[in-house]
């Protein structure tokens, strides 16, 4: 007759590993053998945690020494790496990395100032002709004035604008924009910007661009005037330019043009 | 610790702004490739996610006065270098599990779940360059080198991990543990969002260390917290495989707090059990280790070094947003170290 085996009680979590195969199937360690005769089993401390303080008393941690270590580490552990950080950032350019000057962006940002007025200048006078013949009344081809922070103006193809009465501070703005298809254009501008420029116009997918000028006609009553000339066969989109003050290269608001369907 | 009442919500909105926004990113590759690429690229992030990183980015950037709009695209790319990681990440951990579904690799197989990591993780740049039209060459590059700074300290925390487990390093303490996830999940979990939506809020540069101290204590928390939903969350609101850490041999503050408790035996018994490889390893070993756990007060142990950590954050976050005006924005944002351990 064949012995019957017993398979010792174990929870799922107390299995034995196998760690190999020619283990054997083992019985688990006892967590004791004798009875607790110690005063602070009357009070509950045979439970896992407690057990498990008294098994490693040395580097027994009760949760809030747990906390407190959490901080302490943290603490030293993110103090070394700023350390580290900010010693090899010194060793690698003789300064912080946070004083780096990225010599790419600011000619980029030259760049586009001067291809902006370069832009600008060789239309000055065809957008000058225009301007003037459109002062002081709205034409009749949808003229439309944007005044800073923010106005849309919505027109048919070709359309010019005029300032709008003002509050004091505000940035005026002239609209020209030369397209073929209905477009809708919305400026915002932030009071404290002193030299607006505008950026290349994007839409948010694609390279496609429009390009635009920024101009202060007026300095002393703040009257800006914007060009922008939509080319041709562009895809109905939105197309975003930021305003950035010319002096300090902060930006302080946007141009948007969007071509209707 | 008190309970969490803007945050939920914050999250639902934001995230569903950001994951609505990252659509059209999404469509670029259209239907070429769809089976193997576009598809399958917009397969996790389709399957939702709290959208934590990106509603990070733009509450912080709304509390220094940026608009939502201003912050969108940033956030947009946050959610798609977010899905870039996991993809990877589940690829390199060979995990089985990702919000509630077999991940990609496991669907596709690691080749096209590569292609498609690398896929969402330069279609995250689209974004970053697009803020050129909203927020002007100068802001938009400094985010770009700020996301150059984030990825390297990520793939170098990514590489720490897999480092310790190819080589079954296991003489590790907590600090080296901290190390680790101060580059693995901090930087872009918390600190970059904090300091992109600094950016944009600030509209200019920020120094070296700015919220460095918060990302990381809040970071650290929620990293820790993850690790412990994996041992003792509820596996039907948890979306990824329970115990998994323990079967991918993750070095986790419990694993290596465990193998700086147990006795020589039951340590050595541990260290051939880490370096199994997965297939290698049997559903009793995992259990057995999983008890150790629990018989060596390593869990209660994390989680007090967990809430040790949010508690330090809550004190930098006050230093970090001082004289901020109010805002549910910035009331999400303090609870931010309360909500990282109240979550399930």
């Amino acid at each position: 007759m064949a012995a019957r085996k017993t398979a010792p009680k174990t929870t799922p979590h107390e299995a034995q590993p196998e760690s190999g195969v020619s283990d054997r199937v083992k019985r688990p360690e006892l967590p004791r053998t004798e009875p607790i005769r110690s005063w602070t089993a009357l009070f509950g401390a045979d439970s896992g945690a407690a057990r498990a303080q008294a098994a490693y008393a040395a580097g027994a941690r009760t949760t809030s020494e747990a906390v407190q270590r959490g901080v302490e580490l943290g603490y030293r552990v993110v103090d070394e790496y700023l350390r580290q950080g900010s010693t090899a950032a010194d060793a690698f350019t003789g300064r912080g990395r946070q004083q780096a000057l990225p010599g790419a962006e600011f000619s980029q940002m030259a760049e586009r100032m001067m291809r902006s007025a370069q832009d600008f200048t060789s239309l000055w006078f065809e957008m000058m002709g225009s301007f003037m013949a459109n002062m002081p009344a709205p034409g009749p081809n949808g003229q439309h004035a944007a005044h800073a922070p923010e106005r849309a103006a919505r027109g048919a193809p070709s359309s010019a604008a005029e300032p709008a009465a003002s509050d004091a501070g505000r940035w005026r703005v002239v609209v020209r924009i030369e397209s073929t298809r209905p477009t809708e254009v919305t400026v915002s501008m932030d009071e404290a910007i002193q030299t607006p420029m505008v950026e290349s116009l994007r839409s948010a997918l694609g390279s496609a661009h429009i390009d635009a000028s920024l101009e202060v006609v007026e300095d002393s009553a703040r009257v800006v005037r914007l060009w922008a000339r939509v080319p041709a066969g562009l895809p109905a989109d939105r197309y975003t330019g930021a305003v950035l003050d010319a002096a300090t290269g902060r930006p302080g608001g946007r141009v948007t043009i969007a071509i209707l369907e | 610790m008190a309970k969490t009442s803007v945050a939920p919500a914050l999250l639902e909105e934001y995230g569903a702004i950001a994951r609505g926004a990252s659509q059209k990113y999404l469509q670029v590759h259209g239907d070429r490739g769809a089976e193997y690429l576009g598809d399958a690229l917009r397969d996790y992030p389709e399957r939702g996610g709290r959208s934590l990183r990106s509603s990070l980015c733009i509450a912080v950037a709304r509390c220094f006065g940026a608009s939502l709009e201003d912050a969108l695209n940033s956030a947009v790319a946050l959610e798609l270098f977010h899905n870039a990681f996991l993809v990877h990440d589940d690829v390199e951990d060979d995990s089985e599990e990702r919000r509630g579904r077999p991940t990609l690799h496991v669907l596709h197989g690691v080749p096209i779940a590569v292609n498609v990591g690398d896929a969402l993780g330069l279609l995250g740049l689209r974004p970053l360059l697009d803020n050129r039209s909203t927020l002007g060459l100068r802001v938009a590059t400094s985010i770009l080198e700020e996301t150059e700074r984030m990825a390297s300290e990520t793939v170098e925390g990514q590489a720490i991990e897999l480092g310790w487990r190819r080589s079954n390093v296991i003489d590790l303490g907590e600090d080296d543990y901290l190390r680790m996830v101060l580059k693995k999940t901090c930087w872009y979990t918390m600190i970059f969002p904090h300091r992109v939506g600094a950016m944009i809020g600030k509209r200019g540069r920020l120094g070296q260390d700015e919220f460095l101290h918060l990302g990381f204590f809040v970071g650290a928390a929620f990293q820790i917290q993850d690790d412990l939903l994996n041992l003792i969350g509820d596996p039907k609101r948890y979306g990824k495989e329970m115990n998994g850490d323990l079967w991918e041999g993750k070095r986790t503050l419990m694993v290596i707090h465990l193998l700086n408790q147990v006795p020589g035996p039951e340590r050595e018994r541990l260290r051939r059990f880490l370096a199994q490889p997965r297939q290698s390893k049997r559903s009793q070993d995992v259990r057995w280790v999983r008890g150790l756990m629990d018989r060596y007060g390593s869990i209660e142990y994390c989680r007090g070094v967990a809430h040790g950590l949010a508690g330090a954050a809550s004190r930098e976050f006050e230093q970090a947003f001082a004289g901020q005006p109010a805002s549910r924005d910035l009331d999400f944002l303090r609870e931010l170290p309360h909500w990282v351990l109240e979550r399930a």
